[in-house]
């Protein structure tokens, strides 16, 4: 997640292209962990090209600039085009997320961030420019702002991971490995404790592959919640049909269909084989974070198939 | 259009299907099934599998045929899970075609099993594009660099085809320079006039500036001459046969050509389209392949080259394509599979030109060399 506020002036043009060269460094040591995508929150873009880096010197300038390497303008351009940017709604499906404010308190100024904020409720890297001394900790304190679950606010001081180049990179390469670590062995146990797991629900063979394309996520954990809390559900569902309305009303899960007309356009990449069937169209989903899955209620047999867990599936952009 | 493709036990799947949309990119890894569905877009056309009496998949074009794909055990998927080769269309949202062939190993022929059609027309003869006129189809080796071409006149004239090599592309050109260009979008802003010939020529321009096209049809000799001129100052340069100027530009002609003389409904597959030309070229030309589909043709295109990629990400944010009309289908290796089998992942181009997610290998190469470069 990219640090907004570390889009700051400095006190030369050679420091700010040493601080760009830096920061382009630390995301190519950062891909050699598998940590390949850099995110911009929405909010972060006006910082990124609109802010004076040094008297008049901008990044669109510095992208300009002949003094500047060629190479490393390019890999710079395509770290900051290339991924997605974080936008609200992908981030209301992580629970505490919409319920919560990041503020940062730097020389007695306090400014609400973004980047920070997800990087830490996602716990992940957060990375910087080095424009201050602040940018150049492993971690960022900073105070989150947040409605509990009975609506109470709170304010609590946490931690953010942040580097600013490669070898702060480095610093963190312990965590990532052990995180990385259980990230598998929750996707193997997934997969290989699932009738133990999850007795009544059946995963669909396609479920094995896609775990192993999941890699490292900690939304994981919190499907492997709800797939919990789905399965206790379907303990219960033996007669009528299938109601998701009903599942919503008596759990904490948001389940929901898919639109007519993403069905339509895109219902092929939701189809998955029902074992001893044909393949169904699994439109009914519970989205977590990046992660969502798919699943199709049998009303006859009062079975429920998990058919796709992974990152979200293409949907017609007028929905 | 086509909006449903499924396929079984064919080449390189037991089983997989993808909706299309308005323009659909094939790309991936070379031997993962990039080809897979456009070969069976093609022998379907070949083997006239909207008709009845069927006459079994064709999997031999023979001469005027589209495609030679070999014999059976060619055609048929190393993952087959039984004796059938299936096929299934939507056209619309609606199922068109649904059919089976049998597998025989040494045959090119396989008989049909069972074949459902739902025709959804107007008129008894109404087929979508697939089966009628409104086909046209490049395939990556195209028309060489001559200097002179054979006419063939009356496929030019009666049909306007354009052969599958754009072989009759040059005589397509000087029966219709005249003519005006169907379609609003594809035509170039610079034209100076609203037809064929001077869009061609504008959108060669981007190639090189100032490019001029001359084709001509000797009705005595029955040949059509190619050549080219350049702007040099307020004059032009002397006519150059095409075998004296860059390559590009009569390998891109086809697919220019394809492009501003297709009407709505048409259907446009190119495979390679960029050819031989230089980077800026191959971008402009995803410029002109979402706009064409913007304008109602739907474009299957097969490419490996990120420029182009690139062409559509930018004709995405600039709305010249609206994003749910694009489709990316990456064909890659599954990961830790002891099968020689594949997957398609479909990352997204979103309505700012960011990529939903890149799967490992997916226009990647770039970074990973300059990554080698700067570290």
């Amino acid at each position: 997640m990219f640090n907004e506020l570390s889009v700051q002036e400095l006190d030369s043009k050679e420091a700010v292209i040493k601080t760009l060269e830096n920061f382009v460094r630390g995301i190519i040591r950062a891909k050699e962990y598998n940590v390949t995508e850099l995110r911009l929150h929405e909010r972060s873009l006006d910082n990124l090209y609109r802010i004076n880096l040094y008297d008049n010197y901008r990044i669109d300038y510095w992208l300009k600039d002949s003094g500047v390497s060629d190479d490393i303008k390019d890999r710079f351009r395509e770290i900051v085009t290339s991924n997605p940017l974080i936008k609200e709604d992908e981030m209301e499906s992580v629970g505490l997320y919409n319920r919560s404010e990041f503020f940062k308190d730097l020389n007695g100024v306090i400014t609400k961030v973004y980047g920070l904020g997800a990087a830490y409720i996602c716990d992940t890297l957060s990375v910087s420019l080095y424009t201050h001394r602040e940018w150049e900790k492993t971690e960022i304190q900073i105070s989150h702002y947040y409605l509990d679950s009975e609506g109470e606010a709170s304010t609590e001081e946490v931690l953010t991971k942040n580097f600013f180049n490669s070898d702060t990179f480095d610093y963190h390469i312990g965590w990532l490995n052990s995180i990385q670590q259980n990230s598998l062995s929750a996707s193997y146990e997934l997969w290989n404790r699932r009738v133990e797991f999850f007795p009544n629900l059946i995963f669909c063979q396609e479920i094995e592959r896609q775990l192993e394309k999941i890699g490292v996520s900690k939304m994981l954990f919190q499907i492997i919640e709800r797939l919990r809390t789905l399965d206790n559900y379907a303990r219960n569902w033996v007669e009528g049909d299938f109601n998701y309305e009903d599942v919503n009303n008596r759990t904490n899960l948001r389940v929901s269909p898919e639109s007519h007309i993403t069905l339509q356009k895109f219902g092929s990449s939701r189809k998955f084989s029902v074992p001893n069937r044909s393949k169904e169209i699994f439109s009914l989903h519970i989205k977590t974070g990046e992660l969502r899955f798919h699943f199709y209620p049998d009303n006859y047999e009062h079975k429920i198939y998990i058919g796709y867990i992974g990152t979200h599936l293409r949907i017609a952009s007028e929905d | 259009m086509i909006t449903r493709v499924a396929i079984k036990n064919f080449k390189a799947f037991r089983e997989a299907e993808i909706n299309l949309t308005s323009l659909n990119l094939f790309t991936g890894m070379n031997g993962m099934g990039k080809s897979t569905f456009i070969q069976s877009l093609l022998l379907l056309r070949q083997s006239d599998a909207h008709s009845e009496p069927s006459k079994g998949l064709i999997l031999k074009g023979g001469e005027k045929g589209i495609i030679d794909i070999g014999k059976g055990k060619d055609a048929y998927s190393i993952h087959a899970d039984s004796d059938f080769i299936n096929f299934e269309i939507d056209v619309n949202y609606e199922p068109y075609i649904d059919v089976s062939y049998k597998y025989i190993a040494e045959s090119d022929v396989l008989p049909t099993v069972t074949s459902r059609f739902k025709y959804l027309k107007v008129s008894d003869d109404y087929h979508p594009a697939l089966f009628n006129k409104k086909f046209k189809y490049l395939k990556a080796e195209r028309l060489s660099p001559e200097h002179i071409y054979r006419a063939n006149f009356s496929e030019v004239k009666q049909n306007g085809f354009l052969g599958y090599r754009g072989e009759n592309v040059p005589l397509y050109i000087a029966l219709n320079k005249l003519e005006p260009i169907n379609l609003d979008k594809v035509k170039h802003p610079t034209a100076q006039k609203d037809n064929l010939i001077s869009n061609i020529d504008a959108w060669l321009s981007e190639i090189t500036p100032g490019t001029h096209i001359i084709s001509t049809y000797y009705n005595e000799l029955d040949i059509v001459r190619l050549g080219y001129q350049f702007d040099n100052g307020t004059d032009v340069t002397p006519e150059f046969s095409p075998i004296n100027v860059g390559f590009g530009f009569t390998y891109t002609l086809p697919v220019i050509t394809a492009i501003l003389s297709a009407e709505k409904d048409d259907l446009l597959i190119v495979e390679n389209p960029e050819a031989h030309l230089h980077p800026h070229g191959q971008a402009k030309l995803g410029e002109l392949l979402a706009k064409v589909a913007s304008d109602g043709v739907q474009v299957i295109i097969e490419s490996h080259s990120d420029h182009l990629f690139n062409g559509l990400r930018v004709a995405v944010k600039n709305k010249m394509i609206n994003q749910d009309d694009v489709s990316v289908f990456y064909f890659e290796r599954e990961d830790n599979s002891n099968e020689h089998s594949s997957i398609i992942a479909q990352p997204v181009i979103e309505s700012d030109g960011r990529i939903s997610h890149k799967p490992r290998g997916f226009f990647d190469e770039y970074a990973n060399q300059l990554d080698k470069i700067i570290i």
